[in-house]
């Protein structure tokens, strides 16, 4: 099952986020409070996962899982991150993953005339969401 | 092959830190006190962030190793990184368990949440982790 979706810029303001299933959430009362908490947890895991590894370790993180989670991540070269939640029996979507950002976000985001990379604000392309939503749709794992 | 052993205990300090292969990455004891002490808040925010109701981070994946956590009922969390095609984590981090219960916590001088020092249980986990790692090579 799929949970939910996050793109992150590198300066760490939350670009997209969506949510298909999300049983339970701590910050309900404040979105803005979650997502600094998300890329907050993200950029020391990442510092942590270098530092353990010996190294810079960029770009090393893969996948974390806990009881009941796993999240997914990728980091593309130009800083953006994006976060993908699902339950544990999804598998590896390191693939998926690099799929929505070679084929949905680079063809319908970056290339589209009006966004603007650095001014971090979130998203407002539907024709984005739209193909993501099929995309995630089609997943074996969404449901 | 295993790389290294953390011990962390419940209030978040780190009170054991072993190399267990040649092939581990040098880390000063100042770094491996911040390591311990970061994984375990990130532990508890990987709870909080959770879209579903959850425990802390037990299994990480990375490009170079993977790492176990095992807590335990008491707080105590044991943290093991391998490199990633090593199988059997869960299972040597369950023995390092034991052979803490037996060679730390049955020992009279030891002190609850202060760091370990104690001869037999480096010993024996060294015997431990040599076995796994000359099955595995």
């Amino acid at each position: 099952m799929i949970f939910n979706f996050y793109i992150f810029n590198r300066n760490g303001k939350c670009l997209f986020y969506k949510e298909w299933n999300r049983p339970q959430n701590t910050l309900q009362h404040d979105d803005g409070e979650e997502k600094r908490l998300m890329f907050g947890m993200l950029y020391s895991l990442q510092e942590l996962v270098g530092k353990m590894g010996g190294g810079d370790g960029k770009g090393a993180l893969q996948s974390f899982t806990t009881d009941s989670y796993t999240l997914n991540f990728f980091e593309t070269a130009s800083g953006l991150r994006f976060v993908l939640n699902t339950d544990n029996r999804a598998g590896d979507l390191t693939a998926i993953l690099r799929h929505i950002y070679g084929n949905i976000f680079v063809d319908l985001v970056v290339k589209h005339p009006m966004f603007e990379p650095k001014a971090g604000v979130p998203l407002q392309l539907p024709m984005f969401e739209e193909e993501l939503e099929k995309y995630m749709k089609s997943l074996p794992c969404f449901v | 092959m295993f790389l290294q052993l953390f011990i962390i205990n419940k209030s978040g300090s780190l009170i054991f830190h072993q190399d267990l292969s040649p092939a581990a990455p040098r880390l000063s004891s100042n770094d491996s006190l911040r390591l311990g002490s970061t994984f375990h808040s990130l532990h508890a925010i990987a709870a909080q962030v959770a879209p579903i109701a959850s425990s802390g981070i037990e299994k990480l994946e990375t490009a170079t190793y993977r790492l176990r956590c095992l807590q335990t009922l008491t707080g105590a969390k044991f943290v093991i990184t391998a490199q990633p095609n090593t199988p059997e984590l869960e299972v040597v981090l369950q023995g390092i368990y034991e052979l803490y219960t037996d060679y730390v916590l049955k020992n009279p001088f030891y002190e609850l949440e202060m760091p370990i020092r104690c001869e037999l249980f480096t010993q024996h986990l060294e015997k431990l982790v040599e076995r796994y790692n000359a099955a595995s090579r």
